[in-house]
């Protein structure tokens, strides 16, 4: 089943050289999707397409099985759908309050203020910002407003969250607690997530799914094993192999180990070195 | 001003509801001022003092820098009227000539100066009890509930973005700095053209994409959310009830004598 489908979208900004150039697209639902692509590619404005808050100049944009109208009410209801996390926080978080930044838009659910409160409680405890709920925003570090700009998505519980570079100015933990987390979520809610990012380590460990842009266009789309198994076309879109499969390649071809060259985190490496091991290096 | 933004959110009070901060302060300075005696001034002063250094938590260091900016406002003025115009036969404790007339200190104008001085730096303390105990979230929150609507609303933002803006001139500074652009004073001019001339570009750009945020969020022309919880502090209540007593009494006590 496919949450979001892109037929043919062309979008290009006021300068009129092309953003999108024709692209095709299909994001599963429940599974999470990693947007590749260099500085510039278009991952951004693709996001901004896909909420409808950019119109694209051709082509469509279908959520859940509807082309999308553009109406004002039908994007309203959309918006609540598709959660965006922006690339930098200080052009989301509005608000010089945590908590006023927090709760806007969940304001507009309809939802007891009882129920409002226990939604930001346990968005505050999970994304780890309680020390910082009575501070103003701007007394807060990069990472900090980060984390609060992600709980901002998540207490609305949209279907589909999108994060663009989710894990940029994170500490390595706070990026794995923040992946985990998404990972968490989307177990338990089967929502859908979409995460552009320029840390391809991180593909293998928790997406499902890899789209790979470049110059406006959908150069790859696919499973990231796919993906990886062709290192020439990574390297002509700016991109490289994960380093665990990028050593098991150099193990394989170099020094003729017998190791999958397919194993891209460090489980897997792990388990095929000690197979390999084991059976006696054959 | 980020000086006194930052002692706000860590001051002991700044919890308490805004309104009866901004109550207590209002209380205590309009008494304060409706008597203008020197004993009342210089209780207030106390009073208040107290409250923002104990209750509040505020350093006495910093307290007492703060307090210099008023006082140096304050003294200035009040030279003008301590030394006055001599009359022919005043008795003055200090005295000058300047071509035309004798100019000096008499012992009812010292008492006036001191008087104006301490009614000013009364009113100051009371002020600064409000400012450095309450956060600008907390008072812009106190804002909306009784004026609703835009104004509050574009003080939120301005408020939020006026620290955004000084975050990136600042970042523009220290870059345009580690390349050497402020070595001259001609060096410097140009560097601040176009520090200024970046910021605004980049002030607009951001505004672009504040909008594409805000719309991503589904914001439809205001603003709700959730305000900070606040606590009612009725010991503060009591405290103001209190001052205001003590305050009063001490101003009567004060004619009665005279
Ligand atoms: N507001 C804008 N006005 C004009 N052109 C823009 C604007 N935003 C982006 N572009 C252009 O559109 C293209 C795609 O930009 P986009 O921001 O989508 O890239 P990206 O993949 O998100 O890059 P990055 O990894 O640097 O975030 C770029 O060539 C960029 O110059
Ligand atoms: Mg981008």
């Amino acid at each position: 089943m496919n949450i979001i489908e892109v037929r043919n979208l062309c979008y290009s900004y006021e300068d009129g050289e092309p953003a999108l150039d024709n692209i095709n697209l299909d994001i599963a639902k429940g599974k999470t999707t990693a947007v590749l692509g260099g500085n510039g590619a278009g991952k951004s404005t693709l996001f901004l397409n896909l909420n409808g808050v950019l119109k694209p100049k051709s082509g469509s944009v279908y959520f859940e099985g509807r082309e999308i109208k553009y109406s004002k009410k039908e994007l309203l209801e959309l918006r609540r759908k598709i959660g965006i996390v922006f690339q930098d926080p200080d052009d989301q978080l509005f608000s010089a309050s945590v908590i006023k930044d927090v709760s806007f838009g969940l304001m507009k659910l309809g939802l007891e203020l009882d129920e409002i409160r226990a939604r930001i409680d346990a968005v505050v405890g999970q994304t780890g910002i309680e020390s910082v709920m009575d501070k103003p925003t701007h007394a807060l570090s990069f990472g900090q407003k980060k984390r609060v700009a992600i709980a901002g998505v998540l207490v609305m519980r949209p279907e589909v969250i999108i994060l663009d570079e989710p894990t940029a100015g994170l500490d390595p933990q706070g990026v794995s607690e923040i992946l985990g987390l998404l990972c968490d979520i989307r177990e338990k809610t089967g929502v859908t997530v979409l995460i552009s990012t320029h840390d391809i380590d991180l593909v293998p460990l928790y997406c499902d799914e890899a789209v790979v842009l470049d110059k406006g266009k959908v150069v790859f789309s696919g499973l990231p094993g796919r993906l990886f198994s062709r290192p020439e076309l990574l390297r002509e879109h700016n991109l490289r192999l994960p380093r665990i499969n990028h050593l098991m390649n150099i193990l394989h071809d170099r020094d003729g180990l017998a190791v999958d060259t397919t194993a891209a985190t460090i489980s897997q490496a792990r388990r095929s070195i000690v197979n390999l091991v084991k059976s006696g290096g054959r | 001003m980020t000086l006194i933004d930052k002692l706000a959110y860590s001051s002991k009070l700044a919890h308490v509801k805004a309104g009866s901060k901004l109550l207590a302060a209002l209380v205590v300075m309009s008494i304060c001022l409706a008597f203008g005696s020197p004993a009342v001034s210089a209780t207030t002063i106390v009073l208040m003092s107290a409250a923002t250094l104990f209750m509040g938590g505020c350093r006495l260091k910093r307290y007492a820098k703060l307090m210099l900016v008023p006082m140096a406002f304050v003294a200035t003025g009040v030279l003008t009227i301590i030394v006055c115009r001599l009359g022919p036969g005043d008795s003055s404790l200090f005295s000058f000539r300047l071509p035309g007339a004798d100019y000096g200190v008499t012992a009812s104008s010292l008492y006036m100066g001191a008087r104006v001085m301490l009614k000013a730096l009364g009113a100051v303390t009371c002020l600064y009890f409000f400012s450095l105990n309450t956060p600008m979230n907390s008072f812009l929150s106190l804002l909306r509930r009784r004026f609703p609507g835009v104004l509050a609303e574009l003080m939120e933002l301005m408020y939020r973005f006026i620290f955004i803006i000084w975050d990136e001139a600042g970042r523009i500074r220290t870059a345009q700095a580690s390349r050497l652009g402020y070595g001259g004073f001609s060096d410097s001019l140009r560097s601040l053209g176009e520090l200024a001339a970046v910021v605004f570009i980049r002030a607009f750009r951001r505004a672009d994409r504040i909008g594409l945020a805000l719309e991503s969020r589904g914001f439809e022309g205001n603003f709700e959310y959730l305000c900070e919880t606040e606590s009612s502090s009725p010991g503060l209540t009591a405290l103001t009830a209190l001052s205001a007593a003590a305050l009063a009494a001490v101003g009567t006590l004060e004619r009665a004598l005279k």
